[in-house]
C-alpha cells in the first residue's frame, strides 16, 4: 500500500513535470553564444574582438594559436571558442560567426549561399576575402597561405560563403573553413566541398612561421 | 591500523585513482587523435577527466561494499601497462618529434581539464609530475598493501545492478564532455528550462484553480502517512507558486492535518501497524527519543530538519501523550521551518527553481526505483 502510494504521487509529480515541459514555448531563435557586435574605431582586443572598418572593408578577428594543429591536420581555421568546435581550430577566435557574418555584409560582402550538407565536391561561392594574420613582433601580415601548410601546395583563397542560418543551427562557431564549407561563413574555394573529409588534403598550421601555442594573432579579412 | 596510517592510505588510494586513469586517458586520447575523422569531431582530452571522474567513483564505493576486482589500476601489471604503454603511444604517434610530443599531450590534456589559464610548458612539467607522481603512488600503493576493502558484502545481482548504473552514467558523461554536440544539446536544453519552463509550469499548476492548494494539501497529508517526499519538497513549492504568506499558510495548515492523521492512526491501530508503515528500527529510535526528551519531544524534533516530520507523528500516538498538547507542540515547532521554506520558494532565482525540480525529479525516480527493487525482490523471495 505504502509503495503505490509512493508510485502513485511519484507518478502525478512526472506527469506534472512532462505537462509543463510539454506546454511551454520555446525561447526566440536568434543569435547563439556571447554576442560580439561589430565595432569600429577601438583597437582589437579580447575585450573588442571583432573591429570592423567600413572604408577600408576589412574586419579584424581577434584570436589565439592553438599549437596542436601546427603538428595534426585540421580543417577549422578559425572558430569561436564557444562554438562546438571552438577546440578543433588553428587559431580560437573571441569574435560571433553570426556577429562575423553581419559584418562581412556591412562592409559590402555578397554571401555565397551556394552549398549544402548535400553539395559535396562543389566550391563555395562569394565575394573573394585576403585574408591575412599578424601579431605582436610579427615581422609583417601573413598571408593565410603563408601560416598554414597545404599538403597540395594550393594557395588559399577565401571566398565570403554566407550560410548565416545553417552557422547558427549548427553552431560549430566557424569563422574560416580550410576547404569549401556549408556552414563557415567564410571558406577556402581551392578546395572542394568534403576534400578534407576525404583525406585529398591535409592542412596544418606553419610552426615555423607561427608564434607559439596561446600567442594573440589578429586575423584580417578585407574584401578584395 | 592508526587512523593516521588509514587517512594516509586512503589518500594514496584515491590519488591512485586520479593519476593512473589521466595517464591512461592521454595514452587512449594520443592515439584515437590519429583519427582525423573522430579528432575534427571529438574533444578526445576529456577522456581523462572522463576516466578520473568514474575511477574515483568505483574508489569510493569500494570503500563502502566488497568491488575490489572492479579497481582494475591497483593491480600491478595493469599499473605498468597503462604507464609504459601510455608513454609509448604517446611517443609513437608523435614519431619521436620533439615538437609533437611538447605540443600533443600538453594541448590534448589541458583541453581536456580546461586548464586553459596554462602555457604548454606548464602544462608540458604538469605532465612530467604526473608521470613521476603516478608512477610513486602506484609503488607505494603496491608496498603497503593499502587495499581496503568496504565492510558490506554485495551479492552478485547487486554488483551486476551497480555495474550497470555505471555503466549507464559512463556513458552519459562520455558523451557529454567527449562529444562537443552532445554537450551543446544538453547545455541548451537546460538552458531552455532554465529561463521558461519554470514560470509555464507555475501557470500550468495554478491553472487548476482551487484545486492546485487542494492537490498540494492531499500530496502533504499523503506524504505524512506514507513519507514518500520531504515535507520541504512540498512546502518549498507552495512558496514557489502561491507567495510565501498563502503558500506557508498552506503547508503549514496542511502539514498540522497530516501530522493529526498520523497521531491518530498511530493511537487507533497501534504499534505492529505503525512497525508496518515506518518499520521496526524507525518505531524503536522513535521510542528512544522520546524516552530522552520526555515531554518536549515534539516541539523539538519539529524544529530538527533532519527527523522525520511524520516518524514523529506515529511515536507520539504511541505514547500516553496528549493531542491537543502534540497538536500545540507541533503547529509552534514546524512554523519557523515553514516560514523559511516558503520565504525560499517564493524568492528564489531562476537557478535555484532549476536545481529545486531537479531535486525533485531525483526523488521521484529514487522513489520509483526502489518501489521497483522492492516489488522485484518480494516477486523474487
Amino acid at each position: 500500500m505504502k509503495k503505490l502510494m509512493s508510485l502513485f504521487i511519484a507518478g502525478l509529480l512526472s506527469v506534472s513535470l512532462v505537462g509543463c515541459g510539454a506546454g511551454s514555448g520555446g525561447g526566440e531563435q536568434g543569435i547563439k553564444g556571447t554576442p560580439t557586435v561589430a565595432e569600429e574605431g577601438v583597437e582589437v582586443s579580447q575585450e573588442h574582438p571583432l573591429v570592423i572598418d567600413k572604408e577600408a572593408k576589412t574586419i579584424k578577428v581577434y584570436a589565439t594559436v592553438n599549437g596542436k594543429y601546427t603538428v595534426e591536420p585540421t580543417r577549422h581555421g578559425l572558430n569561436f571558442s564557444e562554438g562546438k568546435y571552438g577546440d578543433q581550430a588553428l587559431f580560437t577566435s573571441f569574435a560571433n560567426p553570426t556577429n562575423f557574418h553581419d559584418a562581412m555584409v556591412e562592409i559590402g560582402g555578397t554571401p555565397g549561399n551556394n552549398l549544402t550538407p548535400d553539395t559535396a565536391g562543389q566550391q563555395i561561392e562569394g565575394s573573394d576575402v585576403d585574408v591575412t594574420v599578424t601579431w605582436d613582433g610579427a615581422p609583417k601580415e601573413f598571408t593565410m597561405s603563408e601560416v598554414v601548410n597545404d599538403s597540395t601546395g594550393k594557395p588559399i583563397q577565401y571566398k565570403f560563403g554566407g550560410n548565416r542560418e545553417r552557422s547558427i543551427e549548427a553552431f560549430t562557431g566557424c569563422l574560416a573553413c580550410f576547404d569549401s564549407c556549408p556552414v563557415g561563413i567564410t571558406s577556402n574555394s581551392s578546395h572542394m566541398q568534403g576534400e578534407f573529409a576525404n583525406k585529398e588534403v591535409e592542412f596544418r598550421g606553419n610552426k615555423d612561421v607561427l608564434p607559439a601555442d596561446g600567442t594573440p594573432v589578429v586575423v584580417t579579412f578585407k574584401l578584395s | 591500523m592508526g587512523s593516521s596510517t588509514r587517512w594516509w592510505k586512503g589518500l594514496l588510494g584515491l590519488l591512485n585513482a586520479i593519476l593512473l586513469p589521466t595517464i591512461a586517458g592521454l595514452g587512449l586520447a594520443s592515439l584515437l587523435i590519429q583519427s582525423t575523422w573522430l579528432d575534427m569531431r571529438a574533444d578526445l582530452g576529456a577522456l581523462s577527466p572522463t576516466f578520473v571522474i568514474f575511477a574515483v567513483i568505483i574508489y569510493l564505493l569500494n570503500q563502502m561494499y566488497q568491488l575490489d576486482r572492479w579497481t582494475y589500476w591497483e593491480n600491478k601489471k595493469v599499473v605498468w601497462l597503462i604507464l609504459l604503454g601510455a608513454l609509448l603511444i604517446i611517443l609513437i604517434v608523435n614519431r619521436f618529434d620533439w615538437d609533437a610530443l611538447t605540443i600533443v599531450p600538453a594541448s590534448t590534456l589541458r583541453d581536456g581539464f580546461k586548464l586553459t589559464f596554462l602555457t604548454l610548458n606548464q602544462v608540458n612539467i604538469l605532465l612530467i609530475v604526473l608521470l613521476v607522481l603516478g608512477a610513486v603512488v602506484s609503488w607505494q600503493y603496491q608496498k603497503i598493501k593499502l587495499h581496503k576493502m568496504g565492510r558490506k558484502i554485495v551479492t552478485k545481482k547487486q554488483r551486476t545492478q551497480i555495474a550497470l548504473l555505471l555503466a549507464v552514467a559512463f556513458v552519459f558523461v562520455l558523451l557529454y564532455l567527449v562529444q562537443p554536440g552532445v554537450r551543446y544539446f544538453v547545455n541548451e536544453a537546460s538552458a531552455k528550462l532554465a529561463s521558461a519552463d519554470i514560470e509555464a509550469f507555475k501557470n500550468y499548476l495554478q491553472s487548476f484553480g482551487i484545486w492546485a492548494p487542494i492537490l498540494s494539501a492531499v500530496l502533504m497529508i499523503l506524504q505524512s502517512v506514507v513519507a514518500p517526499l520531504p515535507a520541504f519538497v512540498i512546502t518549498f513549492a507552495n512558496g514557489m507558486l502561491f507567495g510565501a504568506f498563502w503558500g506557508g499558510l498552506l503547508s503549514w495548515s496542511s502539514a498540522m492535518l497530516g501530522a493529526a492523521l498520523c497521531y491518530w492512526i498511530a493511537r487507533a491501530l497501534g504499534r505492529p501497524v505503525v512497525e508496518k508503515l515506518v518499520s521496526k528500527s524507525a518505531v524503536d529510535w522513535t521510542d528512544k527519543f522520546f524516552d530522552r526528551y520526555g515531554k518536549h519531544s515534539v516541539l523539538l524534533a519539529r524544529l530538527l530538519p533532519i527527523v522525520s516530520f511524520d516518524l514523529v507523528s506515529y511515536g507520539a500516538g504511541l505514547t500516553s501523550m496528549r493531542f491537543w498538547g502534540f497538536f500545540v507542540a507541533t503547529g509552534i515547532g514546524q512554523a519557523p521551518a515553514t516560514i523559511l521554506y516558503s520565504y525560499l520558494g517564493q524568492t528564489a532565482s531562476g537557478s535555484v527553481k532549476i536545481l529545486f525540480w531537479v531535486f525533485i525529479i531525483v526523488i521521484c525516480l529514487a522513489i520509483l526505483i526502489a518501489a521497483w527493487k522492492k516489488r522485484s525482490s518480494l516477486l523474487h523471495n
